[in-house]
Order: C-alpha cells, then sequence, then structure tokens
C-alpha cells in the first residue's frame, strides 16, 4: 500500500505545485514520462511474481529515464532526435504492452 | 515465471521477441531471493518522482493546449476584423468612384465647353477602345483548313486576320474585335510560333471578328474590300473557311485598359 502512497502523493504534488517545467528540458519530458511508466509496470509484474526488489526497481527507473532522455538529447544534437524518439518508443511501448499483457495475465489469469 | 516464446526464424524479428521476452528486467530474476529487499524509502521517492512526472506533464500538456487554442482564436478574430476593413474599403473605392464621376460630369456639364469636353472623352475611348461599345455590324469567322495540313498551309496566320481587320476599317466598321479581344489604335496582330495573339493575348481558330458598323453595308462592303478578296484568294488556295454574316442584333465589343504612353506626349494648345 505504501508505494501507492508514493505515487499518489507525487500526483498530487504535480498538480498542486504547478511546476513550471525549463523550456530546454520540455522536448524530453513526454520521453522521461514513458520510461518511467516502463519502469513502473514492470515493477508491478515484478511485485505480482514475487521478484520485486527495491535496488532493482530504483536502478532500473533511474537509468531507464536518464538513457531514454539521452538517446533523445544526443538525436537532437544529430538532427534524428525524431527518429530515435521514434525508437525509443518502440522499444518502451512493447516493453510497457509486454508488461501490461503479464500483470493482466496474473491478476485475471487469462 | 518468463514467457516461453517460439524462436522466430526471421531475424529481424528476433529482435523484437528479445525486447518482448526481456520485458520485465532480467534483474529482478537474477536477485538471489534472499537478498531480497521489499519496499524502502527509495522506492517511496522513486514512485512519488513518477507520479510527479506524470501529473507535472499532463497539467503542462493540458496548458499548451489551452494556450493553442487561444492563440487560433485570437487570430480567426483578427482575420475576421481584417475582412471587415477589405469590405469597408471596397464600399469605399466604389463610392469614391462614382463621386469622381457625378463630380465631373457636374464640372463639365456646368458650361458650353465643358459639356463638349464630356461628349468628346466619350466619343474618344470608343475609338481609343477603352470603353465597351455596343451596336449592329457584320461578322466574319475566319477557320483553319484542314488541321492535319503540312506546314503553315492551311492555317490562319497573323496576316489573314491583319487583313481581314483592315478589310473591315476600310468598309467603314467603327469598333473591332477578334475572339473577345478588342482592337484599338495600339494593338498588334501577330503570330508568335503558331499562336496568333492579339493585345498579347493568344486567340485560337475559328476566329471570330466583330465589326461594328452599318448593318446594311458592311459586309456587303467588306466582301468587295481588301480584306474580303484575300479571304476568297486564301480560300482557294489554302483552304481557309470564312463566313460573313450582317449582324443586326447588338453585340457587346469589350473594352481595352490604356496602355502606357511613354513617348507620345500631347501638343498644348495655346489657351
Amino acid at each position: 500500500m505504501i508505494p501507492v502512497l508514493g505515487l499518489v502523493l507525487g500526483i498530487v504534488l504535480g498538480l498542486a505545485l504547478d511546476v513550471d517545467i525549463p523550456p530546454a528540458l520540455q522536448p524530453y519530458l513526454p520521453i522521461a514520462v514513458v520510461a518511467a511508466l516502463d519502469a513502473l509496470l514492470g515493477a508491478l509484474r515484478a511485485t505480482l511474481e514475487g521478484v520485486f526488489d527495491d535496488r532493482v526497481f530504483v536502478v532500473s527507473f533511474v537509468s531507464n529515464v536518464l538513457l531514454a532522455t539521452l538517446i533523445v538529447y544526443v538525436g537532437n544534437l544529430l538532427g534524428v532526435g525524431t527518429q530515435l524518439t521514434t525508437a525509443v518508443i518502440v522499444v518502451l511501448g512493447i516493453r510497457i504492452f509486454t508488461n501490461a499483457a503479464a500483470i493482466r495475465r496474473l491478476l485475471l489469469g487469462a | 515465471m518468463s514467457q516461453t516464446t517460439v524462436p522466430s526464424t526471421d531475424p529481424s524479428l528476433s529482435l523484437l521477441d528479445r525486447i518482448a521476452d526481456e520485458a520485465l528486467n532480467p534483474a529482478y530474476q537474477q536477485r538471489p531471493s534472499g537478498n531480497r529487499r521489499r519496499t524502502g524509502v527509495a522506492t517511496l521517492v522513486v514512485l512519488a518522482v513518477a507520479g510527479l512526472l506524470v501529473s507535472v506533464l499532463v497539467v503542462g500538456s493540458r496548458q499548451q493546449t489551452r494556450v493553442t487554442e487561444s492563440e487560433r482564436l485570437g487570430l480567426v478574430e483578427l482575420a475576421e476584423q481584417e475582412r471587415v476593413t477589405v469590405d469597408d474599403l471596397e464600399a469605399a473605392v466604389t463610392e469614391l468612384d462614382e463621386e469622381v464621376s457625378a463630380l465631373r460630369e457636374a464640372a463639365l456639364s456646368s458650361d458650353l465647353t465643358g459639356a463638349e469636353q464630356a461628349t468628346a472623352i466619350s466619343r474618344l475611348s470608343v475609338v481609343a477602345a477603352t470603353v465597351p461599345v455596343v451596336g449592329a455590324g457584320a461578322r466574319v469567322v475566319v477557320s483553319d483548313a484542314d488541321p492535319q495540313a503540312p506546314g503553315d498551309l492551311g492555317r490562319v496566320l497573323d496576316i489573314d486576320l491583319q487583313q481581314v481587320v483592315n478589310g473591315l476599317w476600310e468598309a467603314g466598321a467603327e469598333a473591332v474585335a477578334v475572339n473577345g479581344e478588342r482592337v484599338g489604335p495600339l494593338s498588334a496582330i501577330r503570330s508568335v510560333q503558331e499562336v496568333v495573339l492579339v493585345n498579347y493575348d493568344p486567340v485560337v481558330s475559328p476566329y471570330e471578328v466583330l465589326a461594328i458598323g452599318d448593318p446594311r453595308t458592311l459586309a456587303t462592303d467588306f466582301l468587295r474590300s481588301s480584306g474580303g478578296r484575300w479571304l476568297q484568294a486564301i480560300n482557294l488556295s489554302a483552304g481557309i473557311g470564312f463566313t460573313i454574316d450582317a449582324m443586326t442584333d447588338g453585340a457587346l465589343l469589350p473594352g481595352q485598359p490604356v496602355g502606357t504612353l511613354r513617348y507620345a506626349a500631347p501638343v498644348k494648345e495655346p489657351a
């Protein structure tokens, strides 16, 4: 229950504080959020499978977000930002979808 | 507990299979089960950060949408205002045009000289072909003979139309137009490659030459003129088709804008 509380706390903070994202970071926020969603779903699946580990989750979350952002940043520098964004979205999308399907099977047994 | 996937034979798909297989971070399974640490403060913080990211993104993109929408509405409003301005200006132009005409008429009709000038202006604009004219006269239609004929044989040339127009002037025409192109003092009829140009506008066969003049005599006088004889000659030699009719119902010949006069200047009459 406590992890869910952390999530809710973050969401409430984001809504309440009206955080201004620096314009320089704005292009990377969506990709960072998708990477975060991927890590979150992975963690949920791991919890349901009984293999959740605090350290693995934190490391995978931070590295996921940073790596996705970095790839898009490098892509922007090289002028292929859009294409690399697509590549990152495809990989993360497949992972999110697979994990979501696994979670569905674990929860509903179908 | 990982999924079992049938290995793909297509190597390009094996990459996607691998992504799907490793959807769950393999590190989760590799941790020795005795060492597993359950939820801790770090997880809580990371989850809070994740929630913060999501909500900031949602709030930000909604604001963005709102800003874009208000900008769009602003532009629409601006366009509407400008359209109203344009309509107003157009109405003003029409009004001023009418005013100018009325004032000129009033100024000129005030005395005898002015009235004479007004009449002269309207007569001169008819001769100068700057205003549309209407009246009866004659219609001459000239058409190419056989489109398959080789070379220029059987095709109406600029010289043919020049002869027709000259013949019509000779026969007493007061206004002439070729396929709707009014022939004025500065008009030229000439060929560029295979196209005949009148007033620099291309015209094509059949060429309908309308002339305003005495409907009882114009057509017959034209037939006897140099233009009429020219047409009969090219009809015999090249098979150019032509018809000449008296035109009793009034036809409207369009006006033609005044070209810029760069060299000719009127002689000032001593007062």
